[in-house]
C-alpha cells in the first residue's frame, strides 16, 4: 500500500516535470510538497532529537521513523488533494516528527509544533507508528490549532478530539480507497499486543466496543448524549465524551455514502477552517454549523445536509 | 502516608490509578520531603498529553505532564512502577 503511494507520487512528479519541460511556462499554481524532518529522541524527553531523515532523504532502516515518514506523506497529500490545503499551517509548514520518545511510553502527542511517539511499553501497546490513523489524529490537532483552537476541554476538547479523530480515520479510508460502508472505523486498530482483548482503542461505528479486557477495563465511549461522562479525569473526559460526536459523523457519513472524505469530511473541514467556531464551542454549537455548511454546499434540505442534521439528532444533540 | 496517582488522558484516554505506602517505601517517605505541591502550576491542558491527580496524605494537586519535572516526577514514576 505504501509502495503504490510512494510509485503514484513518482510518476506524478515525473509527468509534471516531462509536461513543464515541453511547454517551457511555469505551472499556474506551483504544487503542494510535503517537507519532512523526523527526529530520533533516542528514549529522552528533549526534543526534537537527533535529524534522522529529511525530505527526500532514503529510508533508515528504523522501522519507526521509516513508518512515520510515510504516513506524514500520505496525510499531508490527504489534505492537499481532499481539501487543496497546504500543510497543518495551510503555508507548506514543515512537518517535524521525533520518535523514539521516552521510555516504554505509550502515548503520541503534537506539542503545538511538532508530533512526537513513543515506542509503546510492548505489554499493552506494541505501536503508535504503525496505524495511520494515529499520524492523521495527531497532525489534524495541529490543523485545528491553525484554524482558531477549541478549548481542550469538556465538549469543545471532546470535539477537538473528535475532530482528529474523523480525520485520522479519513487519511486512512483514502489511503485505502475505502468507501464509507467499507471502512473500519476504528482509531488505533493494530496498536494493542496480542495479549490485549480488543480491536482498537475507539470504534466510530460502535462507540464503547474496540476493547474489553480484565487488565485495561473496558472501551468507556458513549455514542449518545444521554451517556455523556461527567468527569475530572482527562480534562472533563475529551478522549471518553469524543464517542458522540464520532458517532454523528459516521452516521452522516454512511447515510450520505460514497467516499465519506468527499461530502461529510468537506462539511467537518469547511466548518473547523471557517475560523467561525468559538473556542468554546460545545456539540449543539459545533452540530449546528456542520449543520449550516452542509446546506451552503450542498443546499437546504438537500440529501447531505438533512442527513448531518438527522446523524446529530439520532445522536441526542438537536439540530435547529 | 498514603501516596496516590492517577493518570489520564494520552491518545489513549485510559485511566491508570496506582498508590503506595510510604511507609513501605524509604525512596517516596524522602521525595514527600522534596515536593512542593503548592508550587506547581495551573493545569495547562493540550492535546493527547497526560494528566496527573497526585495525593499525598491529605493534600493533593492535578500537574500536566508537561509540567512534571524533578522530584515530582520521579515521586510519579516510583508509584506508577512499584504500587498497586
Amino acid at each position: 500500500m505504501v509502495q503504490r503511494t510512494l510509485t503514484l507520487d513518482h510518476a506524478q512528479r515525473t509527468t509534471r516535470s516531462a509536461a513543464q519541460l515541453i511547454s517551457e511556462a511555469p505551472p499556474a499554481t506551483a504544487s503542494a510538497a510535503a517537507n519532512r524532518a523526523l527526529h530520533d529522541a533516542a528514549h529522552q524527553e528533549t526534543l526534537p532529537g537527533r535529524t534522522v531523515r529529511s525530505e527526500g532523504g532514503a529510508a533508515t532502516g528504523d522501522q519507526q521513523v521509516d513508518e512515520i515518514y510515510e504516513w506524514l506523506g500520505v496525510t499531508f497529500d490527504f489534505y492537499d488533494k481532499a481539501y487543496d490545503r497546504n500543510s497543518i499551517d495551510g503555508g507548506g509548514l514543515p512537518l517535524v516528527a521525533s520518535v523514539h520518545y521516552g521510555v516504554d511510553y505509550d502515548n503520541a502527542f503534537w506539542d503545538g509544533s511538532q508530533m512526537v511517539y513513543g515506542d509503546g511499553d510492548q505489554h499493552v501497546f506494541k505501536t503508535f507508528t504503525g496505524p495511520l490513523d494515529v499520524t492523521g489524529h495527531e497532525l489534524t490537532h495541529g490543523i485545528t490549532q491553525y484554524s482558531g483552537g477549541l478549548d481542550y476541554k469538556g465538549q469543545s476538547g471532546a470535539l477537538n478530539e473528535s475532530i482528529s479523530d474523523v480525520f485520522g480515520s479519513l487519511v486512512k479510508q483514502y489511503h485505502l480507497g475505502q468507501t464509507a460502508d467499507q471502512a473500519d472505523w476504528l482509531i488505533g486498530q493494530g496498536m494493542f499486543t496480542d495479549t490485549v482483548h480488543g480491536v482498537a482503542l475507539r470504534s466510530m461505528k460502535a462507540p464503547g466496543t474496540a476493547y474489553d479486557d480484565p487488565a485495561i477495563g473496558k472501551d468507556p465511549q458513549p455514542g449518545q448524549m444521554a451517556d455523556y461522562l461527567e468527569t475530572d479525569n482527562d480534562n472533563g473526559g475529551v478522549h471518553v465524551n469524543s464517542g458522540i460526536p464520532n458517532h454523528a459523523f459516521y452516521l452522516a457519513a454512511t447515510a450520505i455514502g460514497g467516499h465519506a472524505w468527499e461530502k461529510a469530511g468537506r462539511v467537518w473541514y469547511d466548518t473547523l477552517t471557517s475560523k467561525n467556531v468559538p473556542t468554546g464551542a460545545d456539540f449543539s454549537t459545533f452540530a449546528n454549523m456542520t449543520h449550516a455548511t452542509a446546506g451552503k454546499l450542498f443546499g437546504v434540505n438537500s440529501t447531505e445536509s438533512n442527513a448531518v442534521r438527522d446523524a446529530w439528532a439520532a445522536v441526542g444533540v438537536k439540530v435547529r | 502516608m498514603k501516596v496516590a496517582v492517577t493518570r489520564s488522558g494520552g491518545f489513549a484516554g485510559m485511566v491508570r490509578r496506582a498508590e503506595v505506602d510510604s511507609a513501605d517505601h524509604p525512596a517516596v517517605a524522602d521525595l514527600i520531603g522534596d515536593v512542593r505541591l503548592d508550587e506547581i502550576p495551573a493545569l495547562r491542558p493540550q492535546p493527547d498529553r497526560y494528566v496527573y491527580d497526585i495525593q499525598i496524605g491529605e493534600r493533593s494537586a492535578r500537574v500536566g505532564e508537561a509540567d512534571l519535572h524533578g522530584p515530582l516526577r520521579e515521586l510519579v514514576d516510583h508509584v506508577m512502577t512499584h504500587g498497586s
